[in-house]
């Protein structure tokens, strides 16, 4: 499946073509996307997973490779996904610089996922940086550049934390692939490699949303259009999530045994991850425009994943991935049912999207189901996330017993502010002209519908997560010895 | 209000690098096992071992001038960089192309005073173009064989242009420069599509059996260094008209 480097090149070689077509970039947009989505599907469907691909062909840890893991290809299959579904809401004609800028992103997420190679997955991390940089600052007004400089200077100095790292890694190692490094690592003096990780993980957690990193998230998604929102949520924020179990859990930690073994980063990464709940928490408490309450609020679920892997525990790691994947598919819904409603009220404050759910009932339906979902009512799919995490901590010692006060507690808050906005939307009020489709109202009950199905059956998505716990738990097996094996 | 926050902003700033700053102070006094930030390391067991000596592949192949290897430039650098690692190299293009496109949408534009040129600057500046542009062909020509490459040629050859436009000359206008840009840029992923369908992988190369040391030798080297030249000048020199004009 040498093949597999087409996911890459192609929109890369869209990215120039777009340049000078104009109007046709829409077409093209949807023909390279459906394309990245379809291989995906074809490779899931092949049969060869896991599998190692040397560009150049040049060996494992001497040249660059990708893998195709069962992690990867479920985190791929969700970035696609979500490039699709985000090139729908786009209906205005863009200017061909968006559409650059979009293939640049398509290329460097699904690199990122695919990548065998530390200093391959930084450059991936700074072109999927450039490229947000630039979309956010699509609409061209001061706020839109505003946030862009904010989030373009905070991921630079994070990538200057990330090159160093590198840097050290290559120093001490001597070599930058990822299966290296993993067979490797436990050669490392102990306090050199927590150096390592802190510069490394203080640069991934821009892309995470923690705090204090974190003060990007919020400008950049009211500064920019809706479809750049979901770039944003859907494929950025995966490949960061993506990142993260990859190289935390099975890169730099020893014998596979998680991040709790190497000393006190586990307890400053869940530190970190309550002071972001807590802040996010308050700030969408206090906050009318509904845009910025779902950045908040992405931005706690977010910390509670961070959580959920700090504990170092699998069944807790299980509930990491319920939450991810329920905060996919509501944010989507969340999303896609803010720009329709702004859209007709004519402004983003929530107050004002009065009555709309009784004009639009299956969209505001769609957004209390994803609601409930988030704040984690039994037999929706945010459930068996919160409750896997709160179970196994209660288990384990104080810090983490803190950690579930502080999610319960999170969770009231998240069911004030998620149904004060449902309420508003089913109250009475009055609304002048509507020119919303029916067909816009397809598409987030599809996704309600996946997330109720996934909260009612859970085992119907239990066994994937499983698979992918087993890859982490068996790393030698499943992963160093598919790009090195043994001679 | 403002004061306050920036207090606050201060402190995490400040607590940040105190974290950072006792992790490098562990690292200073640590005397546990293992391979520490602070030794001194050789090459061997590490993959730049096998890098000096072209052997990644084939045992056999050594770095003798005037013979073959798995790998022929004669200057190891590049031969790391545009062969052993060249996805890289590539992806490192790409990433030039889209800060210089986003570049245009974050800065804002306003309206800039002309300064005229000096009478020297003027009469001298075609010969400079000239010189400029004889030196960055050399150095992408020879970037396989000494000190060089593509992308210190690309920006040695973009000052030409930036010459001409100090002088208010138009040597080249922006829709070609976009043209070059975007030729160059498809041709380099061509050409690894085109060795994926001639040998089975990625940007192999599919030029064999030359000489270290020769002046065609390398492969693909020379040509890719000659694409990403052409691209980098396009590139650097988007930027100087985007500054020049409004």
């Amino acid at each position: 499946m040498n093949s597999i480097v087409f996911l890459v090149v192609i929109p890369i070689i869209a990215a120039f073509l777009s340049l000078f077509l104009g109007k046709v970039n829409k077409l093209i947009a949807y023909i390279v996307t459906i394309f990245n989505l379809s291989f995906s599907i074809v490779v899931l469907v092949s049969g060869k997973i896991p599998f190692n691909v040397a560009i150049g062909g040049w060996r494992a840890p001497y040249g660059i490779n990708f893998v195709v893991s069962d992690i990867t290809i479920f985190f791929l299959l969700l970035i696609n996904v979500a490039a699709v579904l985000s090139l729908t809401t786009i209906k205005e004609h863009m200017e061909y610089q968006f559409y650059a800028f979009y293939f640049i992103l398509l290329a460097a997420t699904n690199g990122m996922v695919l990548t065998g190679d530390i200093f391959n997955f930084y450059l991936f991390t700074e072109l999927t940086t450039f490229a947000i940089g630039g979309l956010v600052a699509y609409k061209r007004d001061r706020l839109a550049t505003g946030a862009s400089l904010k989030y373009l200077i905070l991921s630079s100095t994070a990538s200057t934390f990330s090159l160093a790292a590198i840097g050290l890694i290559y120093k001490t190692l001597g070599t930058l692939n990822f299966a290296d490094i993993a067979s490797k690592i436990s050669n490392l003096n102990k306090a050199s490699l927590s150096l390592i990780l802190i510069l490394f993980i203080s640069s991934m957690l821009v892309e995470l949303k923690i705090f204090p990193f974190n003060i990007w998230v919020v400008k950049a998604y009211d500064a920019s259009i809706p479809a750049v929102n979901l770039f944003l949520h859907g494929m950025v924020s995966t490949a960061g999530v993506y990142g993260a179990i990859r190289i935390l859990l099975m890169v730099f930690s020893k014998n596979s045994i998680m991040l709790s073994q190497s000393s006190n980063i586990a307890n400053i990464l869940i530190l970190l991850a309550f002071i972001t709940v807590i802040i996010s928490e308050i700030g969408a408490l206090t906050e009318k425009n509904l845009i910025k309450v779902l950045a908040f609020s992405s931005m706690a679920q977010l910390g509670i994943f961070l959580f959920g892997i700090s504990l170092g525990n699998y069944e807790a790691l299980k509930g990491a991935f319920y939450i991810v994947i329920s905060n996919y598919f509501a944010k989507f819904v969340m999303f896609i049912v803010a720009k329709n409603y702004s859209v007709i009220a004519g402004s983003r404050n929530y107050e004002d999207m009065k009555g709309l759910g009784r004009k639009y009932p299956g969209l505001a339906i769609a957004f209390t189901i994803s609601a409930l979902s988030l704040m984690g009512m039994p037999f929706f799919a945010g459930f068996w996330g919160k409750l896997s995490i709160v179970g196994n901590a209660l288990l384990m010692d104080k810090i983490a017993i803190i950690g579930v006060i502080i999610i319960l507690i999170s969770s009231v808050i998240e069911g004030v502010y998620y149904l004060r906005i449902s309420h508003t939307f089913f109250s009475d009020g009055n609304i002048q002209d509507t020119k919303l489709s029916r067909i816009n109202c397809v598409l987030p009950i599809i996704l309600a519908a996946v997330i109720l199905i996934i909260g009612i059956y859970p085992n119907s998505i239990e066994n994937i997560i499983w698979t992918m716990i087993n890859e982490i738990q068996n790393t030698p097996e499943k992963y160093i010895q598919v790009i090195l094996p043994l001679k | 209000m403002k004061d306050e926050t920036s207090v606050l902003v201060n402190i995490i700033a400040f607590l940040i690098l105190f974290v950072i700053g006792i992790y490098i102070y562990s690292v200073a006094i640590d005397t546990g096992a293992g391979i520490k930030i602070t030794d001194n390391i050789t090459p061997t067991m590490r993959v730049a071992d096998k890098y000096l000596n072209k052997n990644v592949l084939d045992d056999n192949s050594t770095y003798q001038w005037g013979g073959t290897a798995e790998d022929t430039a004669a200057n190891i650098v590049t031969s790391v960089v545009v062969d052993y690692r060249l996805f890289d190299t590539t992806l490192e293009v790409i990433v030039l192309f889209i800060t210089i496109l986003g570049f245009g949408f974050v800065i804002p534009k306003d309206k800039r005073k002309i300064i005229k040129p000096t009478t020297i600057l003027n009469r001298w500046a075609p010969i400079l173009m000239l010189l400029m542009l004889m030196i960055g062909g050399y150095t992408f020509i020879n970037g396989h064989l000494s000190p060089g490459g593509g992308f210190p040629a690309g920006a040695i050859i973009s000052t030409a242009i930036l010459t001409g436009v100090l002088t208010g000359r138009r040597t080249i206008s922006q829709k070609s420069l976009k043209i070059i840009e975007a030729i160059t840029g498809i041709s380099i992923f061509s050409i690894g599509i085109i060795s994926y369908f001639l040998t089975g992988s990625f940007f192999q190369n599919f030029i064999l059996n030359d000489k270290i040391g020769d002046l065609f030798s390398g492969g693909l080297i020379p040509i890719f260094y000659g694409l990403i030249a052409f691209k980098v000048a396009a590139e650097l020199s988007n930027i100087y008209f985007e500054f020049y004009e409004e």
